[in-house]
């Protein structure tokens, strides 16, 4: 049995589904007239298909044939981990806390995800690299970067 | 004559101080691109493209065009220097550039990956200029149906040519197809898949997509674990191929220009795909196939020359008949979108100064990057040594800014990052992106010319098959299917090249 095909196929069976069932709430249509909901249901039915195939050739497949190994093996997930979770979070308090502050504080962090440097050297960096930021796409393209509470 | 007289109004355009400036900046962040592993021509262009937005249309396709292209002249430094390709396209370089670098030879391997890149360039961009009317005038009979046809080649072919599983590889066609009709319905207006999130209802923007599966997921891919990249100690001299260099390299590149060319110009394939071809003919026409692997010069020449021709011949069907050849030109596409124009045979008649001012910018490209990527490759080695502690939250912010600019909200970023994490346990369950991406770019047109051609045959699918051009097209995307399958259940999970 091939587990990463059939973890992945239940994923994209529950895509299909809600993909087939939304499509019918926005009016399939006819081949004579097809509603906006046509193609989607036709992709659903296609996603859910081969997903299907997908499902039962990971599961007849025979052990001794599947070279599938663990591909987290062996690697460093928390850091994956870490930098999912401070962008994440950089999203959310980015209106909150402003473009500056909140750059700087998720580059020094970035900067030591994957080896800590000097604390003074990630800051410099961090100032440079949001300064630099601000003037090319706040001042010079005009893109309206968050100011936060704090106004800047 | 007529070509003539439209090549001079294109290097009028060209040649404007602007148009000259966002040139040379395509061309250097291309360079750029190429060198560094770790981000791609897609990653790239994905990232730039919301800094186009308030340049002209004719400046934004040219900067685009750039990094496209200097991507390509820039992977090969990293391949020769460091056994580390920096791009997809630069792998197959690596196999007999680095063998000529270990032998005390990376100087001509760095010239003649340069000068093919030029020689190929340039012809491919001469050749780009005689197809593109012709075949604009034979896309003008194209109706619905044609372009149903088309776009359900196109998709075919990018699963067929897809690395790994067809099935999964059909699946994340699918799932694009999905993704691209989120929102209101270009027809009735009516909102579908939006599951009553109020930023859904104009639709998922390509930028958050292309960059999270690309970009963001690359670099995911990168840090998951340390790689130390140890450049060659070598003195690099000699960056002028010798007599014998050219005379052992000249029909490498000549057959790289036209295979390369020829395969840019197919729906589903890219660069990547002609440099492994031509790598396979220069290895099957030597005289001596032993040498391959082990500091062959043709074996950089070929690739080298054939992926700068196949940049020039992903325009055609793009410029031509508005149907992209593979992710990069489907990103060309959306930025034409976005820019207010739409791509199709249409395009040359409508904004001449896009076509052939773009045309002019490459001849003018190709001349900035032999220029950047001779004398520089010193500079280039410098970059090299940029710890990717410091590089990546770099393009990270670069994505951020990127998405966030598009709707100067957040609600794009969290998609972009979403798309992220998607992209990355894609790749590790073994779902190529490529093939989501495309549908994702083609969904509406897709949908929009099979609802049309639905409607005028009132519902019989005869339509596609009683046209001689739809009914052609159609056959070879069932036939590509059927035998995509075949393969697939004969071989196993045969290797085949990835796409763009």
């Amino acid at each position: 049995m091939n587990r990463l095909d059939q973890f992945s196929g239940l994923f994209w069976l529950a895509i299909s589904i809600i993909a087939c069932v939304e499509s019918v709430r926005a009016h399939i249509g006819t081949f004579e007239n097809p509603g906006p909901g046509f193609l989607p249901l036709w992709a659903g039915v296609i996603l859910g298909i081969f997903t299907i195939v997908l499902l039962i050739m990971s599961t007849l497949r025979k052990r001794v044939e599947d070279k599938i190994t663990n591909p987290f093996k062996g690697l460093d997930l928390w850091k994956i981990i870490l930098v999912m979770a401070s962008l994440f979070a950089y999203s959310f308090l980015l209106s909150w806390g402003g473009y500056i502050i909140m750059t700087i504080g998720l580059m020094v962090f970035l900067f030591s995800v994957i080896r800590r440097g000097r604390v003074w050297i990630d800051l410099t960096i961090a100032l440079i690299t949001v300064l630099a930021s601000y003037i090319v796409f706040f001042k010079w393209l005009d893109i309206q970067l968050p100011k936060g509470i704090f106004w800047f | 004559m007529d070509i003539l007289h439209s090549l001079y109004y294109g290097f009028s355009v060209g040649l404007q101080p602007q148009n000259l400036f966002f040139c040379f900046v395509g061309c250097l962040v291309g360079t750029l691109v190429g060198v560094l592993p770790g981000i791609g021509p897609i990653g790239a262009i994905s990232i730039l493209l919301p800094a186009t937005f308030r340049m002209s249309p004719v400046s934004a396709i040219i900067m685009l065009a750039g990094i496209f292209y200097g991507a390509m002249y820039g992977g090969s430094t990293t391949s020769i220097l460091v056994n580390i390709p920096g791009e997809a396209a630069s792998v197959v370089t690596c196999l007999d550039g680095y063998e000529m670098a270990k032998q005390g030879r990376a100087g001509p391997a760095l010239g003649i990956a340069a000068f093919g890149s030029f020689i190929a360039g340039t012809l491919g961009v001469i050749w780009l200029m005689l197809f593109a009317k012709p075949l604009s005038e034979f896309g003008l009979k194209f109706g619905p149906p044609e372009y149903f046809a088309l776009i359900l080649l196109g998709l075919t072919l990018i699963t067929y040519l897809s690395r790994g599983s067809v099935i999964k590889a059909i699946m994340m066609g699918a799932f694009g197809l999905i993704l691209s009709l989120i929102g209101l319905d270009q027809m009735q207006g009516s909102p579908r898949l939006t599951f009553n999130i109020f930023q859904l209802m104009d639709g998922i923007d390509l930028v958050p997509v292309a960059m999270g599966l690309f970009g963001i997921a690359e670099i995911l891919e990168n840090i998951e674990q340390t790689v130390s990249t140890e450049i060659l100690k070598t003195k690099i001299r000699n960056l002028f191929p010798s007599l014998s260099d050219w005379m052992q390299a000249k029909g490498a590149i000549l057959r790289g220009s036209v295979l390369g060319f020829l395969i840019g110009v197919l729906p589903g394939a890219g660069a990547t795909i002609s440099t492994f071809v031509s790598y396979a003919v220069e290895k099957r026409v030597s005289k001596d196939p032993d040498r391959f692997g082990k500091g062959a010069i043709e074996g950089v020449a070929g690739p080298e020359s054939a992926n700068n021709a196949a940049t020039a011949g992903a325009f055609v069907p793009l410029l031509t008949l508005g149907i992209p050849a593979n992710i990069i030109m489907a990103l060309f596409f959306g930025a034409l979108l976005i820019h207010g124009m739409l791509p199709g045979p249409l395009l040359l008649q409508d904004h001449p100064d896009l076509f052939w001012g773009l045309i002019s910018s490459m001849y003018i490209g190709n001349g900035m990057l032999l220029i950047l990527n001779l004398p520089l490759i010193p500079m280039w080695v410098q970059v090299l040594k940029i710890p990717y502690r410091v590089l990546f939250p770099l393009i990270l912010l670069f994505c951020i800014i990127g998405a966030y600019s598009l709707k100067n909200g957040v609600f794009e970023i969290i998609l972009m990052l979403v798309f992220g994490m998607l992209g990355y346990l894609f790749r590790k369950f073994g779902y190529e992106p490529a093939p989501l991406l495309l549908a994702f770019v083609l969904g509406p047109m897709f949908e929009f010319n099979l609802r049309q051609s639905l409607m005028v045959s009132r519902g019989s699918l005869l339509i596609f098959f009683t046209r001689p051009i739809s009914a052609v097209t159609i056959s070879i995307a069932i036939i590509l299917f059927i035998t995509s399958f075949i393969f697939y259940f004969r071989k196993g999970k045969g290797h085949k090249p990835s796409t763009g």
